[in-house]
């Protein structure tokens, strides 16, 4: 279906990011960025982030927070549209 | 435990420094080689209710150095144990890092997800007849890509596109000064194809060429 496109706070850069929808926010941090070496297990909602050898894994901070995700996209109507 | 922010070059402006970090812990910094390091202390939060406030907290730290400065950040929750070990990162990995953030310097990131239609027909009775279908439920969004990628194209210095279930996620590396234009450029576009969100500026995550290579999970 022909869409406009949606923008979320491009160009706004004093802007502290509260226009951005909370499922952006939570993407970013989670799936992009550095990863490093660590030696430590940690253990969130129940589910194991770190574990211990080389490398450290977060990938599995999305299985821990799939619900949060969930009830984010049910109530994602928060893009302003400019 | 530390927590680890981000990173800048050494040389940062004063709003940068001694913010609020998560939990109200003070966000200290160090320098090696030319690489300015954000962390604080930090202890993890076991529900998820909390995770997700603790995730915010970190964006709004990193955002507020990312206003003033290029940063790589750490993926969140990126920790280590104490000092001594996010010595040990500085010694191992801050070469590489200077090396990256001169060549990102002043650089920040946009995103436009365009959505595709889904996927192809269960249907197919053969492997030609699937990529077929296949290829036409993403002409909408190809078409949206290429609609974006021919309106951007002189103003970004890099683009990158990743797929991710039925959405392709394009990213454009561009001048901080570049991104009046470049709204400008995007508001051009009219109706597009398939829906298309854009957001930004971010830092400049999908063009840092030194990520370590990830591992399996155990």
């Amino acid at each position: 279906m022909p869409s406009s496109p949606q923008y979320v706070n491009i160009g706004s850069d004093s802007d502290t990011g509260d226009e951005i929808s909370l499922l952006e926010i939570l993407d970013n941090v989670l799936n992009s960025g550095v990863v490093i070496q660590g030696s430590i297990v940690l253990s969130l909602a129940g589910v194991d982030l770190v574990y211990v050898g080389l490398n450290v894994v977060l990938t599995s901070v999305e299985t821990a927070l799939r619900s949060i995700r969930e009830d984010e996209r049910a109530q994602f109507k928060t893009l302003s549209r400019k | 435990m530390l927590l680890l922010y981000c990173m800048t070059e050494d040389e940062v402006p004063s709003p940068c420094r001694g913010l609020a970090g998560v939990g109200d812990a003070e966000v200290r910094d160090v320098a090696k080689n030319g690489v300015r390091y954000f962390y604080g202390g930090w202890h993890a939060d076991a529900s998820p209710e909390g995770l997700k406030a603790q995730a915010l907290e970190f964006h709004k730290v990193v955002r507020k150095i990312f206003e003033h400065t290029t940063v790589i950040p750490f993926r969140f929750p990126t920790s280590v144990a104490g000092d001594g070990e996010l010595a040990e990162l500085m010694e191992q990995q801050s070469g590489e890092y200077a090396l990256e953030l001169s060549r990102l310097r002043g650089m920040v990131q946009i995103k436009i997800s365009v959505e595709g239609a889904g996927h192809a027909s269960a249907t197919a009775t053969s492997g030609s007849e699937y990529l077929k279908q296949r290829q036409a439920a993403d002409a909408p969004m190809n078409a949206t890509l290429e609609k974006i990628e021919h309106a951007t194209h002189s103003i970004a210095q890099q683009t990158k596109r990743t797929r991710r279930g039925v959405t392709t996620n394009f990213f454009l590396l561009v001048l901080r000064e570049k991104l009046p234009e470049l709204k400008s450029a995007l508001k051009s576009l009219g109706e597009l194809p398939t829906r298309a969100t854009i957001s930004g500026p971010w830092p400049p995550t999908e063009f840092v060429n030194c990520y370590p290579e990830p591992v399996a999970n155990p």
